[in-house]
């Protein structure tokens, strides 16, 4: 079980580094790293649309291109598009820009732990420096569950093992986790807009990891804010 | 949150000194990165919260143009209907610009503008529905600044650098004025066209331009020198 008093501890995100504008010709490019994570996203838009099936005469439409860091994209990447296109659409105020299109590009540079919750957090801070308006920022927290039922935020663990390849060698990685979650949360009421599950874990251990989870989350809002602040006094 | 002038927000963020202005039933205008929702002024972008008057808007960086009412943007000529221009001013439609938007023109005695051509116009209609309406003439009629741009180069660079020379604490224009004579249009849509007599000082003027977007204002001196020395190869 879950003690809420040790989460100075617990609470320990991976550092977090961020370079803004790193694409000429983009609109609002970023990299971010994320402990043994990394990737780039960039933004453009709003852009005239490409094909005129997609012209949504009320709201912008949303592409988002998923690129992993080695090999073609598959099934899993369409997946992963999938999710960031219905989160990035919660936070994009897309009513302002009928009849056009936004596109989202995001390559992995290291796909380590997290990396998921690294792309979310990278496309936010890419929206916020292409100066798309935006209803609230967001910020994707990764927890996991160990074999003896301790959560762990953003572990860094295999720091020792050799870089992996293959989805085979990621997959027994993983295994040494009975769960993994990853949750997204907004800014203005700090609720929960998207949840990546995988394992077994039992209905309490989920309300627990949401809740270290959200604590965690406003370390990240605030990395936000010092990143504004820091930009706005450059330019 | 407690949203400060000055200070940096973050999209949805509320301005409660917008708010508490508009409640002593003082008129308040929300610019750029501010808009109103369930009666509350709130921020949609990051950046400085700036106040000017009764104007709250964001200072924050922008590539996109996304036009705005009374805007003077630079336009590339696309193609030629019956009745007007088809304008690209960098969003994603292209503008209106009608024949009977320029000085003296009539239904008969037309503009002699083609297909290539840039002018510089200012937008009367903005709204994210229609395409956006631009014109060539001023509210009575004169053509003023505006019309179109011939000869020089136009190039096209962040909006912020823009906003930045216009500025009233960037000195850059007026000690550049003073180094070599220059005509210059900085619009706010990202594009800036510049003329001067030789082609080596125009080229070396758009690269000090875009040099200034990261260059503090007491700089700007320096970046001149280094033009100056450019220009006429003597060492200061």
């Amino acid at each position: 079980m879950l003690k809420m008093e040790a989460d100075k501890e617990i609470l320990n995100l991976k550092p977090i580094t961020a370079e803004m504008n790193i694409l000429s010709r983009s609109d609002g490019s970023v990299i971010i790293t994320q402990g043994d994570s990394s990737c780039i996203v960039n933004v453009n838009g709003p852009t005239e649309v490409v094909s005129m099936a997609n012209m949504d005469m009320n709201k912008a439409y949303m592409e988002v291109s998923y690129r992993p860091r080695c090999g073609i994209p598959g099934v899993n990447e369409r997946y992963k598009e999938k999710i960031i296109k219905n989160i990035c659409e919660t936070v994009i105020l897309t009513a302002l820009y009928p009849k056009s299109q936004i596109n989202i590009q995001i390559q992995e540079m290291d796909d380590g732990s997290g990396i998921f919750a690294c792309v979310i957090n990278a496309c936010n801070v890419a929206l916020l420096n292409s100066g798309i308006e935006m209803r609230s920022t967001m910020a994707a927290v990764h927890c996991v569950l160990d074999d003896k039922d301790n959560l762990i935020i953003d572990p860094i663990d295999y720091s020792d093992d050799t870089p992996t390849f293959s989805r085979i060698q990621k997959a027994v990685r993983n295994s040494k986790y009975k769960a993994d979650f990853t949750f997204v949360f907004e800014s203005l009421k700090e609720s929960v807009i998207s949840v990546n599950t995988n394992g077994n874990f039992t209905i309490h251990q989920y309300n627990n990891a949401q809740k270290l989870c959200k604590e965690a989350s406003k370390k990240i809002f605030e990395f936000y804010c010092d990143l504004a602040r820091k930009y706005a006094n450059v330019i | 949150m407690e949203c400060k002038v000055g200070d940096v927000v973050m999209p949805g963020n509320i301005i409660q000194e917008a708010d508490a202005l508009a409640k002593e039933s003082k008129k308040v205008v929300l610019g750029n990165g501010l808009r109103l929702e369930n009666d509350s002024a709130v921020s949609s972008k990051s950046g400085l919260l700036c106040k000017r008057k009764n104007i709250f808007y964001v200072d924050s960086y922008q590539k996109k143009y996304i036009p705005a009412k009374n805007d003077n943007v630079i336009g590339i000529v696309q193609s030629k209907t019956l009745e007007f221009f088809w304008v690209d001013i960098s969003y994603s439609e292209l503008a209106i610009l009608p024949y009977l938007a320029f000085e003296g023109a009539t239904k008969k005695n037309r503009p002699e503008i083609n297909v290539g051509d840039l002018v510089y116009a200012k937008v009367v209609l903005a709204n994210p529905d229609l395409e956006a309406e631009l014109v060539c003439v001023d509210s009575t009629g004169k053509k003023g600044k505006l019309g179109e741009l011939k000869d020089g180069l136009m190039f096209s660079c962040s909006i912020n650098l823009v906003r930045k020379i216009l500025n009233e604490k960037c000195n850059l224009l007026h000690l550049l004025s003073k180094e070599c004579p220059y005509e210059l249009v900085a619009a706010i849509n990202g594009r800036i066209w510049i003329n001067t007599k030789s082609l080596r000082a125009t080229i070396l003027l758009r690269d000090t331009i875009l040099e200034a977007e990261h260059t503090a204002y007491n700089q700007m001196k320096d970046l001149v020198d280094r033009f100056a020395t450019e220009l006429t190869g003597i060492k200061i």
